[in-house]
């Protein structure tokens, strides 16, 4: 198990290195740069354009600068943004957390309403419950987030006001205070959750009717445990197993997916970070959060994988 | 005992000829009644885009005096905020969406096939460099990627379609790899080999024909989040940029007066789910009509 873990801990170093290869060139081949804004400033001259250049380490040749970046990002200096002038460990550290509040509500959303979904369309198999479970699966997949999120502003907020229009906190509220907080948390991580509820609950409900069609389902059966026994302890157990892979798939691709979301509810979290800094082209903080998602996303490969072996013994992880 | 008697009635009429392929998925197809839905909306929507000139009652972009103008006869869903016909420019932003998805899903399919085809038939070195550069791509966050390359090339039709068709084409290419990692092995495939076909032949001829029915899923499908990834990504204002109307870029610019004029807003994304739910029935009959295996319980 430990030599598995470290194995794919290695394996994930070279996926990180050609990401942050890909990106680095992408971001700084492109066209524009941080130097267009200065340059279109009167006030400032050429020489001022190269001193600044020179600052910026912007007039290396881009192996050099990628070997500085690079060399930067391993030893925790991770610049200082251009935009907001700080550090950018700083910059991330402010905007990760409210990231990772949101994905949280959401996944946790997201499986208290796709589990019984799933469950009930897999035992109530009449065609009345498969064509409404059918349709809200294909509604919540096909509506866009970004626009949900908007009606759901319009209707709540705008017209009966019981929702606020954005944010993170009320304004007058001072530190932590969990229910304005959660009041400002819901309504974008129920947003978030639709499209996961939606996959989540038909793939709860195939692998609930795989696991009731097996023996030791009628085994249970026929010894005389209730149908609740059978339904809960007995099958639901082993038809959550698949789910585990699919939410650690899908959790760690999260953060980069809450992005529109981040921007229509004004949260304030890495999404909204990454399209301020885009407009900008704040390169060193573009490069950290895309390096930062890219993680999160390798590690939910990970977590998929090691959950899985963890909870069924069944697997091998070699 | 009592003799019983066997009563065999026998249904007389002429022995029709067995269906052919096409025939039989068209019959089973028809049976799913979602799936019509979807294909007679989406004949509609397309049918709207192509006629756009002729259904529109105006141009998408001619202004007007008419600002922000409730519904009338004249313009029957009003007008936007510098007086352009918001049914004109409903109208024709399906063209973008449209063109879009289905521009993207030839890509998406022509790389997948490809790459997966190749990864699947070879294996072994080539497999594992390409399994390893799709990982790569998976692990960067798409919608965020799309938009940096949106903010940095040319933000037109065919950049938006090249975008998203390069950064889409991993799952199509992961279901190929599967297809022919499993058709190689088979004894047809052997028999191919035997009789001194050429790697290349055996893929074309023997075994892609094979993969039809998930590629043709797939690339249903694919139409689908192609549109649903240019809505968002020209609502971000990375995508197609305005005048040019798009659903996306006209939900943006509907923001703005959302407090004020909200059906502008409700209109755009009311047309993206709609075309994306009938294309996504689309697929599923689809799939269930091609391979009656595939049908998810």
């Amino acid at each position: 198990m430990s030599r598995y873990l470290i194995r794919r801990l290695l394996q994930a170093i070279p996926t990180l290195w050609a990401v942050s290869i890909v990106m680095f060139g992408i971001i700084h081949l492109a066209p524009g740069g941080p130097m267009a804004i200065y340059a279109m400033d009167p006030n400032v001259d050429q020489a001022e354009l190269d001193r600044i250049e020179e600052r910026l380490g912007l007039n290396d040749p881009l192996p050099i600068q990628y070997a500085k970046w690079l060399k930067g990002m391993l030893t925790g200096d991770w610049g200082l943004s251009y935009k907001f002038g700080r550090k950018v460990t700083a910059v991330l550290g402010e905007r990760i957390w409210p990231s990772i509040q949101l994905v949280a509500a959401s996944l946790i959303i997201a499986l208290v309403f796709s589990i019984p979904l799933g469950v009930l369309t897999a035992l109530y198999r009449n065609r009345f419950v498969q064509y409404v479970s059918n349709a809200v699966a294909m509604l919540g997949v096909s509506i866009p987030t970004f626009w949900l999120g908007m009606v759901i502003l319009l209707f709540f907020s705008v017209r009966i006001r019981v929702i606020p229009s954005g944010g993170m906190m009320s304004i007058g509220v001072e530190g932590f205070d969990l229910g304005d907080r959660l009041y400002h948390l819901l309504p974008p991580a129920a947003v978030l959750a639709t499209l996961h509820v939606a996959g989540w609950s038909r793939y709860v409900r195939s692998s609930m009717l795989e696991v009731i069609g097996q023996d030791y389902i009628r085994t249970a059966r026929s010894k005389g445990l209730t149908e609740q026994m059978v339904v809960y302890r007995h099958a639901l157990k082993n038809a959550l197993l698949p789910l585990i892979t699919l939410v650690g798939l899908q959790g760690g691709r999260l953060i980069g997916g809450a992005m529109i979301t981040e921007v229509v509810f004004a949260w304030p979290g890495m999404g909204r970070l990454l399209a301020e800094s885009l407009s900008g082209r704040d390169y060193p903080v573009l490069m950290a959060s895309f390096m930062l998602m890219s993680l999160l996303v390798v590690w939910g490969n990970l977590v998929a994988d090691l959950g899985y072996g963890f909870v069924d013994p069944r697997i091998r992880l070699e | 005992m009592a003799q019983s008697e066997t009563v065999v009635t026998l249904k007389t009429g002429v022995l029709e000829p067995a269906p052919g392929r096409g025939e039989s998925v068209w019959r089973r197809f028809r049976r799913n009644r979602l799936a019509i839905f979807g294909l007679g909306i989406f004949i509609l929507l397309l049918l709207g885009a192509v006629g756009a000139p002729w259904v529109a009652p105006f141009e998408p972009d001619t202004i007007s005096y008419d600002f922000l103008a409730p519904p009338s006869e004249e313009h029957p869903l009003g007008t936007d905020d510098i007086g352009r016909d918001e049914l004109s420019r409903l109208i024709y932003a399906s063209r973008i969406s449209l063109t879009v998805g289905m521009c993207v899903s030839v890509v998406t399919v022509a790389i997948g096939t490809v790459v997966g085809s190749l990864a699947g038939y070879y294996g072994g070195r080539i497999d594992a460099w390409i399994s390893g550069g799709i990982n790569v791509l998976l692990s960067i966050p798409m919608i965020p990627l799309a938009m940096v390359l949106g903010a940095f090339l040319k933000t037109n039709l065919l950049f938006v379609v090249l975008i998203l068709g390069l950064l889409s084409w991993t799952g199509t290419a992961r279901i190929i790899r599967a297809e022919f990692l499993s058709l190689k092995e088979r004894e047809f495939t052997l028999a191919a080999r035997i009789m001194g076909a050429s790697d290349l032949r055996i893929i074309v001829k023997h075994i892609l024909p094979n993969t039809m029915a998930p590629i043709i899923v797939a690339a249903t499908l694919q139409v689908a989040t192609a549109i649903l990834a240019e809505s968002a990504l020209s609502y971000l204002g990375y995508g197609i940029q305005p005048p040019t109307a798009s659903w996306g870029n006209m939900l943006q610019n509907a923001q703005r007066f959302f407090r004020t004029h909200p059906m502008l807003a409700i209109y755009p994304g009311m047309l993206i789910s709609l075309t994306v739910i009938s294309i996504n029935f689309v697929g599923d009959g689809l799939r269930d009509a091609l391979d009656p295996r595939l049908r998810h319980p």
